[in-house]
């Protein structure tokens, strides 16, 4: 008798248990990690494809799967690649002096043709047809999409000038 | 017992080489020939010029303004003619070029328009202001804020109290000081001004103790001003710090992050009191300053009223030019000041000084390693922990750096002063802040981005979905019109 309650107790529990987990697995499913979602809304969203992948998103999964470091994306720069750090509790090595480029159009030579208008992802570009066309320097992410798309071959992408208020003091060089 | 006479916590007392221009008379520099203004201002704004090259120019013409009040517009500081605008080495360590105007000069010291002088008492608060942002004034201190737009905040913020800095804490610096015993009446109408465009009570000079010929100056000044009152204050390095300053006279300290208006109270400068009187009783712009020539290499030190834009090298060489080698020259104190990268550089409205140091008055540049003394901790005026900071610095842990306050900081250099192993903390801090500043702005202008992006898919869907909507318009409406245009078409 004791041996068929304990053989009935243990296979409702075991049964009742399969049945709840197989229920949890169904309707609390994670699409994915969450954290994809938090990066991608961090980066800047112009699918340049800079960091080799095809677009943001698909640079989001890789950064939170450790196969593509935080500081892979040029138009997030240093302050993208420290939050994401954040995000994923990884340590950052940025010593090294990173440069902005931005898209520069030799203006003399522009023929009007509105594809580096037409590229930019962020709206850098202003132009019309026929007319000359020149970059927003605050603006330009530096994304290299709009010198692929130059036939003419007067856009080029050039490191930003220091201003006064941009420069930073070096880090002392002390033995 | 020491330290409760102690006006605040930490500070140094540096050595303090003010009888090199203390006693001597404010000289005017002899016109220059030629004027360099900077179109583009410390905290980036850029300004666009309203005069065409070759054009002339009288003293005290609008020459340039930019978009908003931050943006403080320029005058010509004398009469002649906008010879070009090119680009020129600025007054900045890096000795970086920025877009100036050059002025020629043809020596006329007269002022272009001759207003009739002008009773505050008839004006509104909002009018003096007015007054104020024309005339293009800047805190002389040498943060060089604009005025108007912190007179106009204050009297937002319902400031209580005026307290006018005339601290000079900075070494070799006595512009502040030979102002005071000079022109006291004109600083106390410039505060009495200040004093109704925010609406204030009470308005406090505050001297250091060590200027006791400037104190009795300014007490003669408001001898019939019950609103005006005068303190004297130890003199103690930074004492001239707007925290330190209201700590020093009210007891009270400004919360950190915040700012003095959260306890009621404007702090401005001696200087500026006065270029607000000038600026309101004359109309007359803010067009030159008085700058402190000084530093052992200078065989004259004395103060100069300089017109804004003024080569460095003719400052020296008005005070008989240099006797030995300069090792450094500096703009602004020792202490704060920035190291310019040649003598052939404009001054601007925030510098206060010159200083043309030797060798011997240089601290030796080789640093050691940290030996955790703890001097830098005494010597923080913000109480802060300058040897934990810069180590955090020195690894790049910028969010560690800033956990230990770096926020804070004020950047004077008392620990680096202090310092027994020599090690440039100060530069630390200023390369950490750069960074951080830096990263906001990156995560400013990528969020800028992000939404141009957003804007531009949502744009070129709109504009897809119209074409759409025109096609099928003209699709339904058009089939007779088609084909009469098509049969047109066969006949020709």
């Amino acid at each position: 008798m004791m041996i068929v309650l304990s053989l009935l107790a243990l296979t409702l529990l075991g049964a009742s248990l399969g049945g709840a987990l197989g229920w949890a697995s169904k309707t609390l499913k994670v699409e994915g990690d969450p954290r994809v979602d938090e990066i991608e809304a961090m980066l800047p969203g112009g699918q340049c494809g800079q960091c080799g992948e095809p677009g943001c998103r698909q640079a989001a999964e890789k950064m939170v799967s450790g196969s593509l470091s935080p500081n892979c994306c040029p138009p997030g720069g240093k302050g993208l690649a420290a939050s994401v750090a954040e995000l994923l509790g990884i340590s950052l090595n940025d010593d090294g002096e990173q440069v902005t480029m931005i898209a520069v159009i030799d203006e003399s030579n522009c023929s009007g043709c509105t594809r580096c208008f037409k590229a930019c992802p962020f709206d850098a570009i202003v132009g019309a047809s026929k007319q000359m066309h020149t970059v927003i320097s605050q603006v330009c992410t530096g994304c290299n999409l709009c010198a692929k798309a130059c036939p003419q071959g007067c856009l080029t992408m050039q490191p930003q000038a220091v201003q006064p208020h941009t420069w930073n003091w070096p880090k002392p060089q002390v033995a | 017992m020491f330290l409760s006479a102690r006006p605040f916590a930490g500070g140094i007392h540096p050595k303090g080489f003010k009888e090199l221009t203390e006693d001597k008379y404010i000289d005017r520099l002899d016109s220059p020939d030629h004027l360099y203004l900077n179109l583009q201002q410390r905290n980036g704004a850029k300004l666009v010029s309203l005069v065409e090259v070759g054009e002339t120019v009288f003293k005290g013409q609008l020459l340039a303004k930019g978009s908003s009040d931050m943006a403080v517009p320029l005058h010509s500081p004398v009469n002649g003619k906008l010879e070009a605008i090119k680009e020129v080495t600025s007054p900045h360590p890096a000795g970086l070029k920025t877009s100036c105007m050059v002025l020629s000069n043809n020596g006329d010291p007269r002022w272009g328009e001759d207003h009739r002088p002008c009773d505050f008492r008839q004006l509104t608060p909002e009018q003096i202001i007015q007054k104020v942002l024309d005339a293009g004034i800047v805190g002389l201190g040498g943060a060089a804020f604009p005025t108007g737009v912190k007179l106009r905040l204050a009297r937002q913020a319902k400031v209580h109290t005026l307290l006018i800095n005339g601290g000079e804490c900075e070494p070799y610096l006595t512009c502040d000081d030979r102002l005071m015993r000079e022109q006291a009446a004109e600083i106390v109408s410039g505060v009495q001004m200040m004093l109704k465009a925010l609406g204030a009570q009470q308005a406090i000079i505050a001297v250091e103790d060590n200027k006791g010929e400037a104190i009795a100056m300014m007490a003669d000044a408001i001898a019939e001003l019950p609103q005006i009152s005068l303190k004297s204050v130890p003199s103690l390095y930074p004492m001239g710090s707007e925290r330190h300053l209201i700590k020093a006279v009210t007891g009270e300290m400004v919360p950190p992050g915040q700012l003095s208006t959260k306890l009621g109270i404007l702090v401005n400068n001696v200087a500026t009191a006065r270029a607000v009187f000038h600026a309101v009783r004359f109309s007359r712009p803010l067009i030159e300053r008085v700058i402190t020539v000084s530093g052992a290499a200078v065989e004259e030190p004395g103060n100069l009223v300089v017109p804004i834009g003024t080569l460095v090298s003719q400052l020296i060489a008005q005070r008989g030019g240099l006797k030995v080698d300069a090792a450094r020259l500096v703009a602004g104190g020792p202490m704060m000041g920035q190291a310019l990268p040649s003598p052939f550089v404009p001054t601007d409205k925030s510098i206060g000084g010159v200083l043309a140091l030797t060798e011997s008055e240089l601290r030796q540049e080789q640093s050691h390693a940290c030996v955790r003394c703890g001097s830098c901790v005494e010597a923080c005026p913000m109480g802060l922990m300058p040897f934990q900071m810069a180590a955090y610095s020195r690894v790049s842990d910028w969010p560690q750096a800033q956990h230990f306050g770096l926020d804070n900081c004020l950047l004077c250099g008392a620990c680096s002063y202090v310092c027994p192993s020599k090690i440039p903390l100060v530069q630390y801090f200023q390369h950490a802040r750069g960074n951080l500043n830096a990263q906001r702005s990156m995560r400013q202008k990528s969020a800028h981005a992000r939404e141009l992006t957003q804007a531009r898919q949502l744009r070129l869907a709109k504009e897809a979905e119209a074409k759409k909507a025109a096609k099928a318009a003209k699709a339904s409406k058009r089939k007779r019109p088609a084909r009469r245009r098509a049969a047109s078409g066969g006949e020709e």
